[in-house]
C-alpha cells in the first residue's frame, strides 16, 4: 500500500529512502545503482525497494466516494 | 583480549577481537539483538483517522518508527517506582500527531510527530507514516516506552549483528602456477594478480567458502584457506536508535549484570 | 533470573535457573569446560517455551562443585571486564587517529 517502514528480515529503516529511489529510477538511473547510493547492501533490504508498489496512489483517488460516510 | 576497530561511523561499528571464544562471541550477540533496551512507540490512541489507512494498520507503522534512546533518563517500565500500568513522565514519552490537508494529497512524514522530550525524536524526518486526500485528517497521541527486542522487533536496537573467524588465506608460491581461477570465483574479490604472484587484497572480507580451494586446478592445493578460532571479526549496524559504542556497552553491562545476580544467588554452604 | 538447586552431592551439582537461557548457560558452560577441575559439565533446555534451562556439573575428587561453578562465573566476568578495557582503549585509539 504504502511503503513498509522497516525491511521485514533484518529491520532496518528504509522508509525514508522510497522517495528518492523512485524519483532516480524513473529519472532512468540504474536501480543497483542508486541501491549502492542510498547504503543499502543486503538483498534483504534491496528486494524491500526494488519490488515494491506504491498502491495507495491509486487507491487515494477515490477518497471521494468515502466522504458521505465520514461522521460530520 | 585485544581490540582494533576496523570501520566505524554513526549506525555501523567493525571489530577484530583476539583472544576469546565463541560462545562469548555469540552471548554478546544474542544480548545484543533481544535485551538491549531501545524507545518505540508501545500505545496508540486514535482520536480521528479518515484516511485510507485502518487504524490498526496506522498505529502498525507509527509503532515501527525508530526513536531515538536515552537509555541513562528512562526506566524500562516493569523496573520503574511507579508500577502503574499507564506509566509516569520516568517510563514513558508521549508524541503526537495531526496532519490534515485542505485542497491537494500530501504526505504524512515522521517530522509530523510533536514528542514531549525534544531527545526521543524519531530518527529520520522523511519516513512515510500515511498519504492524505483532501478533507482527509488524522489525529493520535502516542505512548512510547523502553522495551527490549525479545518482546518486539521494533525493540530491537540493530539491524544486523553478526561474527565470523578471522580468515586466514595463504597463497603457496612454489605450487601456484598463476592460472587465475581462483581469481575468478571469489565472490568477494579477494585475490588479484600483481605482477608475478597472487596477492590477497582484503582478507577480512573471506566468507570461508572455499570456492578459491575448489577451483585450483593443482595437486596439493597452492591456496589455503583457514580460520583463527579465538579471533573474531564482529559487525554490529544499528537502527539510529542509539550509537553502536553505546548498544555494545549496553550489552556488556547487561551480561555483567546476570553473571553477578548469579553469583549472588549461588552461595556456598 | 532465580536459581533453585536440584541436587548437590559431594561431586555434583545440578542448578536449576529461572528465566535463562542459551545466552547465559553457554558462556558458562564453556568456562567451566575450560577448567581442569570438571570431569563433566553441560546445560539442557527441557521445554523451548519455559526458559528453565538446568546446569549439570560434575567435578573431580576433592573439588567443591558450587566453587567451580562460581569461579567459572568470575572467569566470565572477567573475560567481560577485559572486552570494556579493550573497547575503551580501541575507541580513545579511533578518535585519536581519525
Amino acid at each position: 500500500m504504502i511503503v513498509p517502514v522497516r525491511c521485514f528480515t533484518c529491520g532496518k529503516l528504509l522508509g525514508d529512502k522510497w522517495e528518492e529511489f523512485s524519483r532516480r529510477v524513473r529519472e532512468g538511473e540504474d536501480a543497483s545503482k542508486v541501491l549502492d547510493d542510498l547504503g543499502i547492501n543486503r538483498y534483504c533490504c534491496r528486494r524491500m525497494l526494488l519490488s515494491h508498489v506504491e498502491i495507495i496512489d491509486e487507491i487515494i483517488k477515490f477518497h471521494e466516494a468515502g466522504k458521505n460516510l465520514r461522521p460530520p | 583480549m585485544n581490540i582494533q576497530i576496523i570501520k566505524k561511523n554513526d549506525i555501523s561499528l567493525r571489530l577484530l577481537i583476539e583472544d576469546t571464544n565463541a560462545a562469548f562471541m555469540n552471548t554478546l550477540r544474542r544480548i545484543v539483538t533481544s535485551e538491549v533496551p531501545s524507545m518505540a512507540i508501545d500505545d496508540v490512541v486514535i482520536i480521528e483517522n479518515s484516511s485510507t489507512l485502518q487504524d490498526d494498520f496506522l498505529a502498525h507503522r507509527v509503532g515501527l518508527v525508530p526513536l531515538k534512546t536515552d537509555l541513562d533518563t528512562y526506566n524500562l517500565p516493569e523496573d520503574c517506582t511507579c508500577k502503574s500500568e499507564f506509566g509516569c513522565n520516568l517510563c514513558r514519552v508521549s508524541l503526537a500527531l495531526e496532519a490534515e490537508t485542505e485542497d491537494h494529497t500530501i504526505t504524512v512524514y515522521s517530522s509530523h510527530f510533536k514528542s514531549e522530550n525534544p531527545v526521543v525524536v524519531p530518527v529520520s524526518d522523511r519516513i512515510p507514516i500515511a498519504k492524505l486526500a483532501p478533507s482527509q485528517k488524522i489525529r493520535l497521541e502516542a505512548y512510547a516506552r523502553l522495551g527490549k527486542g525479545k518482546d518486539h522487533a521494533r525493540w530491537q536496537p540493530v539491524s544486523m549483528c553478526a561474527y565470523k573467524y578471522l580468515p586466514i588465506v595463504i597463497v603457496n608460491t612454489k605450487l601456484c602456477d598463476l592460472c587465475g581461477d581462483c581469481i575468478k570465483i571469489c565472490p568477494k574479490n579477494i585475490l588479484t594478480k600483481a605482477g608475478d604472484k597472487i596477492e590477497i587484497r582484503n582478507v577480512l572480507d573471506c566468507t570461508l567458502c572455499q570456492d578459491c580451494i575448489d577451483a585450483c586446478k593443482k595437486n596439493p592445493k597452492a591456496l589455503e584457506v583457514s580460520w583463527n578460532e579465538n579471533s573474531f571479526i564482529f559487525e554490529i549496524e544499528s537502527t539510529g536508535v542509539l550509537t553502536p559504542e553505546r548498544i555494545l556497552k549496553g550489552a556488556l553491562s547487561i551480561l555483567e549484570g546476570k553473571l553477578k545476580e548469579f553469583l549472588d544467588q549461588l552461595v556456598v554452604k | 533470573m532465580k536459581i533453585v538447586i536440584l541436587n548437590k552431592t559431594k561431586n555434583e551439582l545440578k542448578v536449576r535457573i529461572d528465566g535463562e537461557g542459551h545466552t547465559f548457560c553457554n558462556v558458562v558452560q564453556k568456562a567451566l569446560l575450560k577448567d581442569k577441575r570438571v570431569e563433566l559439565a553441560g546445560y539442557d533446555i527441557p521445554h523451548p517455551l519455559t526458559s528453565s534451562p538446568i546446569i549439570y556439573l560434575r567435578t573431580k575428587e576433592r573439588s567443591n562443585p558450587v566453587k567451580t561453578l562460581r569461579d567459572a562465573t568470575r572467569d566470565v566476568l572477567k573475560d567481560t571486564d577485559a572486552f570494556k578495557a579493550a573497547l575503551k582503549k580501541a575507541l580513545k585509539e579511533w578518535k585519536s587517529t581519525a
